[in-house]
């Protein structure tokens, strides 16, 4: 294999030969790191523009047109979806559920998950088993899980009125699916448990970077229990709170298999979210113009809430 | 505020993986004195500062503050304040809020605390940044505000955990100058942790020398200097550190003597009566500190055989390293001494300085 050296000094003793070798390649062939950078974007940039960019731009322009799944023509309407959906109850219902569903879903998951990732930080023998434990929502299909609790939350033999039942807390089977609170109250239900998790592995994985020394120095200064935890705790996991609870936010706001798949939507309307509203536009009233418009209201009210929020989280940082 | 420890030991872990960090520990510091704990790392100084801090609890033993048992009181009950090796400063709060969270746990009226921390702040020079966080300050700075935090509430002990470490060389001195002069003028009880035996000489009204979770002298700096209870105070202690070479002690016609690199020594009086009360012949270790030593010709009768290994002019003086006998000993002589590296000299050793050290158990004998 000494072809490759040999262009360069051939032969002679190996010094000298060293020295040659190291010819620098051809200039015009040279490209800066910036360049190279560049480059490594692009299957990126362009995949996310097939995938992403162009189909939002497409559902966009769509929101601006009547278009039917079985006529292949699309007539240009204008704002007229946009009025239909400000005109229609339904909309400004499922709008209301959503709020409620996104709100009730992410501070529950916040408190929970604070509290499991404070318990799962203590040293205590055989925390990791259930550290592992942890993932184990998270990592079950949501098809998987949405039966499952269909079964739980069944009123005549489910497990959740049988253990409420034998503990007292309620005298007679709640119907869960066929009344719209309780409808509610079992999607969050199950959404909380599916995505607690994620809370707390960011807010475990936080707590484990924050330095003892800082628990020490302020039991020094005298601070109890619950002043280290407001003092010292909150404070360092404000960033990364502020991070999970505008993510959990938009995911909640979108979410849509989980209701879907638990209560589809009912009973009648009471837990649509945008998401199933939108669905139910394009699927049952063919109106595929109204869903995409749908798309473009969650879209500008997601966009302006996490501004606000990130705006106001960076305001008290200073 | 007089802190007694009695009988303390402290032990981690269970099983195999037990540790004693600390073992069997009494320990008198008086009030307003500045006490060193020092020794290498894993010595148990560490823990030890912690448990007087409240942070640990002691397996076993009590420790007093004054006459009040505080074994089992929470650190906010022993009005300690404490400087930790990475500062721990509070790193969402500003310079002011970092000194005055203490004060406001212990629901200090505000203005109170205004005026204590502004004082505070006037002695330690940190008065212009009071408004800036930590990640915003330099090392030096950082170091101020965590003794700031330290003695802005006036406590009765304050405890320093290898405060200087994290500096740079230069700061570093200065700062132990300003921290002796910060201790005459406050006069509050002071423990102080560090693996630098020069910080512990040149700060301590009292060193506490520990090693392996065990006391092994605690005195006076110049006490540990002059008489070291043992090889390891005795190499510990000092820069460049104690000699020592093996040596045997045997019965001549003129009483006991030493004999070291085929040499014999007489020994001085002291010592020779120490050791006529032992056994007959002994291996002891014979210590010398570096500027005990001096060169000779080595032709000359009674000298130590020694050739020259390395020379390391540091200024002032310079350290010659040598082998005798295959041991190496350093000597620090005068910087214009000429010698250099393989010369063959002969050591001249001040016998009244000398140190012997039992040969088995390193205790010393006097």
């Amino acid at each position: 294999m000494s072809a490759p050296y040999g262009r360069h000094g051939h032969a002679g003793s190996g010094g000298a030969v060293a020295l040659t070798v190291f010819v620098p390649p051809p200039r015009r062939w040279r490209l800066s790191d910036r360049q190279v950078g560049v480059l490594f974007m692009v299957p990126f940039i362009l995949v996310a523009a097939a995938f992403i960019l162009w189909p939002v731009l497409e559902a966009v322009r769509l929101a601006f047109y009547s278009k039917s799944p079985f006529r292949p023509t699309m007539t240009y309407v204008g704002l007229d979806n946009f009025r239909y959906l400000f005109g229609d109850p339904v909309f400004w219902a499922a709008l209301r559920q959503a709020v409620v569903w996104t709100l009730s879903s992410t501070i529950l998951q916040s408190i929970l998950g604070v509290g499991l990732a404070l318990l799962l930080h203590q040293a205590i023998r055989g925390i990791n088993v259930f550290r592992g434990l942890l993932l184990f929502p998270y990592m079950v299909p949501t098809v998987v899980i949405a039966l499952i609790w269909r079964w739980m939350f069944n009123p005549e033999f489910g497990i959740i009125n049988a253990t409420l039942l034998r503990f007292g807390v309620i005298e007679k089977n709640i119907y869960w699916f066929s009344e719209p609170t309780w409808a509610m109250a079992s999607v969050i239900l199950l959404n909380v448990w599916k995505f607690t998790p994620f809370v707390v592995i960011c807010v475990l994985a936080r707590l484990q970077m924050i330095p003892v020394d800082l628990y020490d120095a302020a039991r020094v200064d005298g601070a109890s229990a619950w002043q280290r935890f407001r003092d010292i705790t909150l404070p360092q996991l404000k960033a990364v709170l502020s991070v999970v609870v505008v993510f959990r936010t938009i995911w909640t706001f979108n979410k849509f298999e989980e209701i879907y798949l638990l209560t589809r939507g009912g009973p009648g309307t009471s837990t649509f979210n945008l998401a199933v509203y939108g669905f139910e536009q394009a699927t049952a009233n063919l109106k595929l113009g109204v869903a995409a418009a749908t798309g473009v209201v969650m879209l500008a009210l997601l966009f302006t809430g996490s501004a606000l929020y990130l705006r106001l989280i960076g305001r008290q940082e200073e | 505020m007089e802190i007694r420890l009695q009988g303390v030991e402290k032990v981690f872990g269970r099983g195999a993986r037990t540790v004693r960090a600390v073992r069997a520990l009494d320990l008198v510091i008086p009030s307003g004195e500045f006490v060193t704990l020092v020794g290498p790392s894993g010595c148990g100084k560490t823990t030890t500062l912690r448990m007087i801090a409240g942070l640990e609890r002691p397996t076993a033993g009590r420790i007093f503050f004054g006459d009040r048992d505080v074994t089992d009181w929470e650190p906010r009950d022993r009005n300690v304040a404490m400087v930790f090796q990475n500062y721990a400063l509070y790193p969402h709060m500003n310079v002011f809020r970092n000194l005055a969270y203490g004060l406001r746990v212990r629901r200090t009226a505000p203005e109170v605390i205004d005026r204590q921390v502004q004082d505070t702040a006037r002695v330690l020079e940190i008065g212009s940044y009071l408004d800036r966080k930590p990640r915003e300050l330099s090392g030096g700075q950082r170091q101020r505000v965590a003794l700031g935090r330290a003695i802005v509430r006036n406590p009765a002990v304050f405890l320093m955990d290898e405060p200087l470490s994290n500096l740079d060389a230069k700061l570093r001195l200065t700062t132990r100058a300003e921290l002796k002069r910060l201790h005459l003028e406050l006069r509050t009880t002071t423990v102080y942790v560090t693996h630098d035996q020069l910080e512990a000489m040149t700060m301590s009204d009292r060193v506490a020398v520990m090693h392996d979770g065990v006391l092994q002298q605690y005195d006076g700096p110049a006490v540990l200097y002059e008489r070291p209870v043992n090889t390891f105070v005795a190499g510990f202690i000092g820069s460049p550190p104690m000699n020592f070479l093996p040596a045997t002690v045997e019965r001549s016609q003129t009483g006991m003597a030493l004999q070291v690199a085929g040499v014999t020594v007489a020994l001085p009086d002291p010592l020779r009566r120490a050791l006529d009360q032992r056994a007959e012949r002994r291996q002891v270790v014979l210590g010398v500190r570096p500027e005990h030593l001096r060169f000779q010709s080595p032709q000359v009768a009674g000298v130590l055989p020694a050739r020259v290994f390395v020379v390391e002019p540091v200024g002032a003086e310079t350290y010659v390293d040598l082998l005798v006998n295959g041991h190496r000993v350093v000597a620090r002589v005068d910087a214009d001494t000429a010698v250099s590296v393989d010369d063959k000299v002969g050591l001249v050793v001040d016998l009244r300085r000398i140190h012997l050290f039992d040969g088995e158990t390193g205790q010393a004998i006097r």
